[in-house]
């Protein structure tokens, strides 16, 4: 079984544009393989986590702020 | 999906490795990076990896921890380790995709998480440290295993066979018993290894891949079930000549390198560049080898090599370039060990 690349199925998941025939190979492949079904859910649910955690757009910490003065 | 960015990524990474970056885009780079290194802490917490009682902390101070190397500058004032990750993995910012930045970007704070967790682990639980280590080593010469990244986890893999991921993934009960079967103490981590393949190779019930901490959390198991040291691995000659040709050559590297640029400048001596080497070279076999019980501190060492140098002199004086030196050394130490 030729398993995709980790990027590509992260790629994937971040919303890159596939062509209909490689999106669905993709979807068949991880209707027929665990692991990279597994990946696949992990990277997602990775990347809505990240987002949840961006939304909440906390404020500099003192690491930064430190960092933001020696800019100025 | 796409991340919720208020600039384009593009614009944040050409900023920060071109050396010209403002306050907003800082604050915007600096927050993912932080996002990202607690979304992968908070899932290690999680899933059991990552102890954080056992280290003490928070897991959001255990991201800042993680990324704070990336927002500090170099003596240039310079961003080196985003602009060292894209240079050596040939990456033209300009010329790469928003999401493909995101993927790059994603690794790289694995990468430094990672790191930073093992030198965390390193000091709150040395002795799971050092068989992880002396499991790296062992992988990087064995014909039949070898290490690879998953997304966020290292896998113990088979060289020569396929490692049937359609199976289920094989138990930690099941795992213990099989490195239980395949412990040898006197023989070593190499034939560990070997009978590990062995063992992976013939069941076959489960997938022939194992978590490489959970490997090791086995073997530090079955080394305490039989009453053993685990301190006598790490005098393993083998392991203990490689890391002091690693550690030499990362000193040689800064000498070579960095410190004469130092030299160049006229900030430092020559007399006193070798000596801080040598005191890098102490306190890098120290940690590598782990003779270290967290009491000596940078300047413990740096007084070793050069003896008489007040804490105050040290701080105003030495301390910046003596520590930027260490970190650089034991970076190239690193990655070196790792490529062995």
């Amino acid at each position: 079984m030729n398993h995709p690349d980790e990027s590509s199925i992260e790629l994937y998941v971040l919303g890159s544009p596939l062509g209909e025939e490689e999106r669905a190979r993709l979807l068949a492949h991880f209707d027929e393989c665990p692991a990279c079904r597994e990946l696949y859910e992990t990277i997602g649910q990775f990347y809505r986590d990240l987002n949840i955690e961006l939304e909440k757009g906390r404020p500099p910490n003192f690491y930064c702020i430190s960092l933001l003065n020696s800019l100025s | 999906m796409t991340l919720n960015l208020k600039y384009p990524l593009r614009n944040l990474l050409l900023a920060v490795t071109g050396g010209e970056i403002t306050r907003s885009q800082m604050m915007e780079l600096n927050s993912l990076c932080q996002g990202i290194a607690l979304t992968f802490i908070r899932k290690r917490i999680s899933t059991g990896k990552i102890n954080s009682t056992l280290l003490g902390l928070k897991d959001r101070d255990i991201a800042l921890d993680c990324v704070a190397e990336l927002f500090s500058p170099g003596p240039e004032g310079r961003f080196v380790e985003f602009i060292d990750y894209f240079d050596n993995e040939s990456v033209d910012i300009r010329d790469t995709s928003e999401r493909l930045l995101v993927v790059h970007l994603r690794r790289l704070i694995f990468y430094v998480c990672n790191d930073n967790l093992f030198r965390m682990y390193g000091e709150a639980d040395p002795s799971l440290s050092r068989i992880i280590r002396n499991l790296k080593l062992g992988l990087k010469r064995s014909a039949s295993l070898g290490l690879a990244t998953k997304f966020d986890e290292q896998l113990v893999v088979p060289r020569s066979c396929a490692p049937d991921l359609s199976l289920p993934v094989m138990p930690f009960k099941e795992l213990q018993g099989m490195v239980d079967r395949a412990f040898d103490a006197r023989a070593g981590i190499p034939d560990l290894l070997e009978h590990l393949a062995q063992a992976l190779e013939r069941q076959p019930s489960f997938r022939k891949v194992v978590p490489l901490t959970g490997l090791a959390c086995c073997i530090r198991e079955a080394y305490s079930r039989l009453n053993i040291r685990e301190a006598d691995i790490t005098a393993d000659p083998m392991f203990v000549a490689d890391i002091r040709t690693v550690v030499r050559g990362a000193c040689e590297f800064v000498s070579r390198r960095v410190g004469s640029k130092y030299l160049v400048k006229g900030k430092i001596a020559q007399k006193t560049l070798e000596s801080y080497i040598s005191g890098i070279r102490d306190l890098l076999e120290s940690e590598f080898l782990g003779r270290t019980d967290g009491r000596m501190c940078y300047y413990d060492y740096f007084t070793h090599a050069l003896p008489g140098i007040s804490r105050e002199e040290y701080t105003d004086s030495h301390r910046k370039i003596f520590e930027y030196l260490v970190k650089v050394a034991r970076k190239r130490a690193t990655q070196e060990l790792r490529e062995l």
